[in-house]
């Protein structure tokens, strides 16, 4: 007996494969993307790690110590490596024309440092035999450089040619930030090189600070040994210190993979929910169409157990299918994304694991979500009068006028096909709501997706076109006066040039301290402007700072409180008003009237290179500006703003494929939800319908209002859609908001509008196999039986 | 002999490919004039239901000429189909196949709705439904309705549109003796009163008494034809 339940459960399934297609596949992507995401994730944090054994990545940075003090922290049980060097900002140039502002870090001669090792791609680490320079390795990509090429360094006494004797990776560097401030930084605009400690007593001393960093013997050291760590660093007169949450390349990265883990869980839960939803309907139909045969096997003796399991099987089945398919899919999904993502980014070191925990976690989602989609259908049958089950198959869902319609009686004086529409909808409730559920699920999905699209274009344009005004930024070997300002504007295309003081700073209240730069402007300056928290343009304070939102929580303040500024490397501590706070999408900077930063810090405001600040001409030529402006005297580097933009737009295109694939997920999704839905809502409703057709109402007259009754369901689910999708895609963005990024949801109205139509289109196409199936209606067959 | 409002010539209609095809109907010949009353006989599986549904319009010949009320039935498309079912044929089925979301009242608007110029729909639903004793029954759903009920609202709805040929599939079948004979007096006044053809096919040879001509069916051809010469009204049919 068993064997034939068998059998007839592959008949079934095959009698209805389209709808048990559509579960698999909706399944198969759940489950999937599961598998794909969290190995993903796995494997990138693994081979993180491996990174950062392999290459000794420090666990504490400290600026402003000299090497005399590794001892000190060498002698701390759990450390076990110590490395001091020197860091200095300077221009670097590149086949003699492309001059950049790079850093310059220092190393030992002979053999690589004990900690923030290197991983040498190509040429030799260098020797006292032949000194030469490590060329970090996306400079070297950008600029085409080998080992053996020349590049120039801008020493104390001018340019001088050194040789690139190898290009190398670097754990601080795996993502090219030049601090937390400047995270998205173009190959145009800056590159490392790795110096023996001899090259940089060339340099000139303004631009350059000592730092030691340290590493622990264990991955997961505790927080005591840190804690250790720091005290003594700061003890030791520390101008600064930073952890590797606060490394800005790994800072950078953590946000990225942090991506992948939420998208891990979030997503396949969607898909998870659709699939759950799919199989009841298609479920609860099958068990609705063979009353009459269940009734008769519980007629003939047949226990209760065995049917149960039976239409338990029915989920089950699917559901084994794409657990194997989805795991497979997903494992071979996460090997592609791992080497996709580690060769974009550069890796040394790769970790691809099949991991059985994973694949038992996406097969137990598959064979849970076929459980409780079957268990009520299941129950239902095993609950079945056997005299009232074999009496036949009754008409689905009961009479009377819809909710609508006792809500807003005037409903009632509709045209009698609007009113049919509008009960249909309400006839089988829970299908109805499983249906809308399907485009909430949908529309959450693409809101998601889209809205990170749109935030992130959003807030690149407003962080590259309306709050930096400037087209380029160049960097001075002599202060930036007037009259240097005035041969800046007189080079053909520059509409305008400003004087602008960077500076690092660390800025400390009530306890807690951050480090950041602060940017000195005229007061009436054309190069920046200020968002308020508001969204208000506001003008530079002559009195008081602006700082980046995020300084209200990282200091806990307000607008009004006395905040601490200290340059790292001195010892003043100096007290100033915050005047407010900046929206900027970007790093969280702070700002003042470069006559402030002269009052506050004296000479300390102009050490060091000067730079300005250049506005365009529209529509020049930006090469062959950047060209003339290298060739003035004065000009030891430029940063061209576009660039940067360039090289976001670049990064975006990956971004716009996985938006892309996101969608079409998604659309998969509630297409297949949509599909299972309206199947087994024609399907139930074929004898009445062939009883209207054979009345004379023509196919085209039926699918209309069947059409029309399926985007009223539809459209059911596209305001709460559109609400619970932007709420998540809101808190999703959230989640990526550090002080790094300022991710704070912005979407463009016409996106909801586009989305919501999208999915009703959707939903259109959804439902064509259902009227296909209508136009095939074997008119004879149905209204012959009853059963259909 | 009245105008034929029925005529098939060599009609033909197999189901499936060979070796397992079936031939439902064999090259029947049938004249039906109007508002006559016929009644199908024939053992399950002689061909009486697809003979009615090759008349309807709802399946094809896969042979011979259909015509039914001066239309070429055989020869429409589904739309055009559909179209002479709305002006020409009214079905009543053994299952009644109504809306379930619908009133009584609804059901048969619904269908009155596919006529607009026979005249309001609402007017012409209020009609057939007293006409039928039904009145009381327009407010109510097919849930709330009984079988017979439910059967006596189709044969409104087959009504309603003027049909001039009424296709009746075991009209009494899923219904008791007393429920059935109101059934069929209902068919027989719409035949007697509005000279409407009424075609039914049926298993019960006791209904043959109210025809006006008994056709037998077997294996997909009609083997007998013959008149009653004294049709009995529905309230004396028993079985």
């Amino acid at each position: 007996m068993v064997g034939l339940l068998g059998r007839k459960l592959l008949g079934d399934i095959r009698a209805q494969r389209g709808q048990f297609l559509a579960i698999v596949a909706t399944m198969v992507l759940g489950v999937a993307l599961f598998g794909a995401s969290y190995d993903s994730y796995l494997n990138l944090k693994a081979s993180y790690d491996r990174v950062f054994v392999e290459l000794a990545f420090p666990n504490r940075w400290f600026t402003g110590l000299d090497a005399g003090i590794t001892s000190q922290f060498a002698s701390i049980e759990g450390v076990d490596g110590v490395t001091a060097r020197t860091v200095a900002e300077v221009p670097l140039r590149f086949n003699q024309d492309h001059a950049l502002l790079g850093r310059a870090i220092s190393m030992p001669v002979d053999a690589q440092p004990e900690v923030s090792r290197v991983d040498v791609l190509s040429g030799t680490y260098f020797e006292a035999s032949s000194p030469g320079v490590l060329l970090e390795e996306h400079a070297a990509s950008h600029f085409g450089v080998q080992p053996g090429d020349h590049i120039e360094i801008l020493e104390a006494s001018g340019w001088a040619s050194v040789t690139v004797v190898g290009t190398v990776v670097s754990p601080e560097y795996i993502w090219p930030a030049r601090s937390r401030q400047d995270v998205l930084t173009s190959s145009d605009d800056f590159a490392v090189v790795f110096v023996p400690e001899s090259m940089m007593t060339n340099l000139a001393p303004s631009s350059s600070h000592p730092e030691v960093l340290v590493h622990y013997a264990e991955a997961g050291a505790p927080a005591s040994l840190d804690t250790q760590v720091e005290d003594l660093g700061r003890s030791l007169g520390a101008a600064d210190t930073y952890d590797r949450i606060e490394q800005p390349s790994n800072a950078a990265l953590n946000e990225d993979i942090q991506g992948f883990g939420e998208m891990s869980i979030m997503f396949p839960l969607m898909f998870i929910i659709a699939t759950v939803m799919g199989t009841y309907v298609v479920l609860s139909r099958l068990v609705r169409a063979q009353r009459p045969l269940i009734g008769t096997l519980l007629a003939t003796g047949m226990r209760r157990g065995p049917v149960f399991r039976h239409y338990l099987a029915y989920g089950l089945a699917p559901a084994l299918v794409a657990a194997v398919l989805g795991t497979t899919a997903g494992a071979l999904l996460a090997r592609w994304v791992t080497t996709l993502y580690t060769n974009t980014i550069g890796l040394p070191f790769h970790v691809q694991q099949l991991r059985p925990l994973t694949i038992g976690v996406g097969a137990s989602m598959a064979l849970i979500a076929g459980l409780i989609a079957a268990a009520q259908p299941a129950r239902a049958a095993v609950r079945l009068s056997p005299a009232d089950a074999m009496r036949g198959i009754v008409p689905s869902g009961g009479g009377g006028a819809s909710w609508l319609e006792h809500v807003l009686p005037p409903l009632s004086r509709l045209p009698l096909r609007w009113r049919l529409v509008l009960r249909n909808i309400g006839r089988q409730r829970r299908r109805t709501v499983y249906s809308a559920t399907g485009i909430v699920l949908a529309l959450t999905l693409t809101l998601v997706s889209w809205g990170m699209l749109d935030t992130t274009q959003i807030l690149v344009n407003r962080q590259f076109n309306e709050i930096q005004r400037w087209d380029a930024r160049v960097y001075l070997d002599a202060p930036a006066t007037s009259s240097l300002l005035d041969e800046l504007t007189a080079v053909p295309g520059v509409a305008a040039a400003e004087a602008v003081t960077t500076l690092p700073i660390a800025v400390s209240a009530n306890g807690h301290s951050y480090s950041t730069q602060i940017t000195g402007y005229q007061p009436d300056t054309q190069m920046h402007r200020f968002l308020s928290d508001s969204g208000q343009w506001i003008p530079l304070p002559t009195t008081g700072i602006l700082a980046g939102t995020s300084i209200g929580n990282l200091l806990d303040v307000s607008p009004g409180d006395t905040i601490s500024l200290n340059i790292p490397g001195t010892s003043t501590e100096v007290p100033v008003v915050l005047a407010g706070f900046v929206n900027e999408p970007l790093g969280t900077s702070m700002y003042a009237t470069t006559e402030q930063l002269q009052t506050l810090f004296g000479d300390a405001a102009s050490s060091g290179l000067s730079t300005a600040e250049l506005r365009y001409d529209s529509g020049v030529d930006r090469g062959t500006i950047r060209d003339a402006l290298v060739a003035e005297p004065n000009v030891v580097a430029v940063t061209d703003a576009r660039a940067l933009l360039q090289t976001l737009n670049s990064f975006l295109g990956l971004f716009y494929a996985f938006v892309g694939v996101m969608l079409l997920f998604g659309g998969l999704m509630a297409g297949a939800l949509i599909f299972t839905s309206m199947s087994a809502n024609v399907a139930e409703r074929a004898p009445e319908i062939a009883g209207l057709r054979a009345a004379g109402m023509s196919p085209r007259a039926v699918s209309r209002l069947v059409s029309v009754e399926n985007i009223a369901t539809a459209a059911l689910g596209v305001v709460p859609g559109l609400i619970i999708g932007y709420v998540t895609s809101s808190f999703f963005m959230s989640s990526f908001s550090s002080d790094l990024f300022q991710f704070n949801l912005a979407m463009r109205p016409t996106t909801p509008v586009l989305a919501a139509v999208g999915v009703l289109a959707l939903a259109l196409l959804a439902q064509l196999p259902a009227l296909r199936s209508l136009r095939r209606l074997n008119l004879g067959s149905v209204l012959r039986n009853r059963a259909s | 002999m009245a105008e034929a409002i029925i005529s098939l010539e060599g009609v033909t209609k197999d189901y499936g490919a060979p070796p397992r095809q079936v031939h439902a109907l064999r090259s029947v010949d049938l004249e039906v004039a109007e508002a006559e009353f016929v009644v199908l006989l024939g053992p399950s599986g002689s061909g009486k239901t697809t003979l009615l549904n090759v008349l309807g319009g709802i399946e094809a010949p896969t042979s011979g000429t259909v015509t039914v009320a001066g239309r070429r039935v055989e020869a429409l498309e589904e739309e055009d189909r559909s179209e002479f079912r709305r002006n020409s044929v009214g079905f009543v089925f053994q299952f009644f196949n109504l809306v379930p979301t619908l009133t009584a009242g609804e059901n048969v608007q619904l269908i009155a709705e596919l006529r607009p110029t026979l005249g309001d729909a609402a007017d012409r639903t209020h009609t057939v439904l007293a006409g039928l004793g039904l009145e009381d029954l327009t407010e109510r759903y097919p849930m709330q309705l009984s079988g017979g009920q439910q059967q006596r609202v189709a044969v409104a709805r087959a009504l309603v549109n003027q049909a001039r040929v009424l296709l009746c599939d075991e009209p009494t079948g899923a219904l008791d003796l007393e429920t059935g004979r109101s059934i069929l007096d209902l068919l027989q006044r719409a035949q007697r009163e509005t000279g409407t053809t009424v075609v039914m096919v049926t298993h019960n040879s006791a209904i043959a008494k109210m025809a006006d001509r008994v056709l037998n069916m077997r294996s997909g051809e009609i083997v007998g034809d013959r008149r009653v010469e004294s049709p009995v009204s529905a309230a004396e049919v028993s079985w």
